[in-house]
C-alpha cells in the first residue's frame, strides 16, 4: 500500500512569474489536465491535479498518474511557440538537476540512471497549446504498473530522498516562464542548439524501429540526422534507444 | 490480389507524367503518388513514400487489399473543384487520437470549421489540423503514420458551398 495522498498542493507565496501561473486551477481528479488546460485556460494558467483517469503520452499512449504520487500538470499558452517541447524539457531539467542527477533523452523524456521520471507532451489545438508534464515524485517500485518498473522510477526512488511537490512545481514554473519569454523574445535558436547540445547524441549509435545507424546531427527542427546502411534518415518522431556512449 | 497487373500498373504510372493516379474498382481503391520527400522516418516505422507494394510496407498494419484495373478513361463527371487540408509542419500523419479509436474524420463526413480532422505529430509537439471552413471530406490523401511535409495535402474536401 502507498502511503496516504499528502495535501493537494499549495503555494505559501504567490509565483513571481510573469506569464506562467497568472491562473492556477488545483483539482482532485480529472481526466487529463491537457484537455483542461486547452478548454479553459487562458495564457500561462496552469491546471494541477492530484490525480488523472485519463493522462496520456504521445498519440494516445497512458500516462500513469496515480492520487499524490507525482506532479501531473498542464500550462496553456498561447500562440504559435516554436520550439516549446525543447524550452519545456530544459525548464524542467534545470529545475531537477541541483537535486538530482537528471538527463533529457531526446526529444523531450527526463532520465535518471536510464529510467523516465518526467514525460512531456505538447498539444495544440487552434491557437493554443497545452504543454503537459508528468513528474514522478513519490512513487515506490511497487507503485508502478509491472511493465513499468524496469523502465521508469521516481525522484525518491532514485535519489532516496524526500521531495516537496510544492517546492517542485513552483521552481519548475519559475523556469518554464523564463523559456517561454525567452521563446517570445526569438530566443527559438539559442534553445533548440542548448537543448541539442544537452541531448549529446552526436556521434553515438542509436536503434528505432528495427533500424540502427549513427548520429550525424540534429537538425534546426530538432530532427536527428541518423546515418544507417540505408542511407540518411531524419527522425521526427518517436523512441530511440541510444546503444553507445558519446564520442 | 493480383500482384502483376499492380506492378504493372506501378510500372506504367512511373513512367507517366502524371503526379497521381487514382482507381477504383467494386469499392477498393489504388491510389498511386509520386513521391517528393522520401526519407523522413517516423519510428515505429511505417515503410511509406515509393517503395514497392508489398516490399517493405510496415508489419504492424498489411495493406488493405487492393484490386487494380486497367485505367479506363476519366468518367464525364462534372468538374468539381476540390480543395485540400494541408500539414501544417513536417511530422507524422495521425487519423485517430489513439490507435485504439475511432479517426476523426472519414471520407464522405461533414466537418465544421475548426472541426480536428488529424493529427499532426513531430518530437511530441501533437498538433491538432482543423478544417478552416466547412467542407467535406473527399479523400484521405495519406496512411495513418505516413510522414507529410510542410504543406502537403492530407484530405481533399469539398466545400460545402458548392455541394
Amino acid at each position: 500500500m502507498s502511503e496516504p495522498a499528502p495535501a493537494i498542493i499549495s503555494f505559501d507565496v504567490p509565483l513571481s512569474t510573469r506569464v506562467v501561473g497568472g491562473q492556477f486551477y488545483v483539482f482532485g481528479e480529472v481526466e487529463s489536465t491537457n484537455d483542461l488546460a486547452l478548454q479553459l485556460g487562458s495564457d500561462g494558467a496552469v491546471v494541477v491535479a492530484e490525480r488523472q483517469t485519463a493522462g496520456r503520452g504521445r498519440h494516445g499512449r497512458v500516462w500513469h498518474s496515480p492520487r499524490g504520487m507525482g506532479l501531473w500538470f498542464s500550462v496553456a499558452l498561447e500562440g504559435h511557440l516554436r520550439g516549446l517541447p525543447f524550452a519545456a524539457a530544459l525548464a524542467v531539467r534545470d529545475a531537477l538537476q541541483p537535486r538530482c542527477p537528471v538527463v533529457i533523452k531526446w526529444p523531450n523524456d527526463l532520465l535518471i540512471h536510464g529510467r523516465k521520471v518526467c514525460g512531456i507532451l505538447v498539444e495544440h489545438r487552434g491557437e493554443r497549446n497545452a504543454l503537459g508534464i508528468g513528474l514522478n515524485v513519490h512513487q515506490r517500485l511497487e507503485d508502478f504498473p509491472e511493465e513499468l518498473r524496469a523502465k521508469a522510477t521516481s525522484l525518491e526512488l532514485a535519489t532516496g530522498s524526500r521531495f516537496d511537490r510544492a517546492a517542485l512545481l513552483r521552481d519548475i514554473l519559475t523556469r518554464l516562464d523564463e523559456r517561454v519569454l525567452a521563446l517570445r523574445g526569438n530566443g527559438y535558436e539559442a534553445i533548440r542548439r542548448e537543448w541539442a547540445h544537452t541531448c549529446d547524441l552526436k556521434g553515438r549509435d542509436v536503434r528505432y524501429g528495427g533500424i540502427a545507424g549513427t548520429v550525424k546531427d540534429i537538425d534546426e527542427h530538432g530532427a536527428l540526422i541518423v546515418v544507417t546502411v540505408q542511407g540518411e534518415h531524419r527522425l521526427i518522431s518517436g523512441e530511440i534507444e541510444i546503444l553507445t556512449q558519446g564520442v | 490480389m493480383d500482384m502483376d497487373k499492380l506492378q504493372e500498373l506501378i510500372r506504367v504510372f512511373e513512367a507517366s507524367d502524371l503526379a497521381e493516379l487514382e482507381i477504383e474498382e467494386e469499392g477498393r481503391r489504388v491510389c498511386l503518388k509520386k513521391a517528393t520527400a522520401t526519407n523522413l522516418v517516423p519510428i515505429p516505422a511505417r515503410a511509406v513514400t515509393a517503395a514497392p507494394v508489398g516490399e517493405s510496407v510496415a508489419p504492424v498494419a498489411p495493406p488493405p487489399e487492393v484490386r487494380p484495373m486497367v485505367a479506363s478513361p476519366e468518367p464525364k463527371a462534372e468538374p468539381v473543384e476540390l480543395a485540400t487540408i494541408n500539414s501544417p509542419m513536417v511530422g507524422v500523419f495521425y487519423a485517430a487520437p489513439a490507435p485504439s479509436e475511432p479517426p476523426f474524420v472519414r471520407p464522405g463526413d461533414t466537418v465544421d470549421e475548426n472541426q480536428t480532422v488529424c493529427i499532426v505529430e513531430a518530437m511530441k509537439l501533437m498538433n491538432e489540423v482543423s478544417a478552416k471552413f466547412p467542407a467535406v471530406i473527399e479523400r484521405v490523401l495519406v496512411e495513418n503514420g505516413e510522414p507529410v511535409e510542410f504543406g502537403q495535402p492530407l484530405f481533399a474536401v469539398r466545400p460545402v458551398e458548392q455541394i
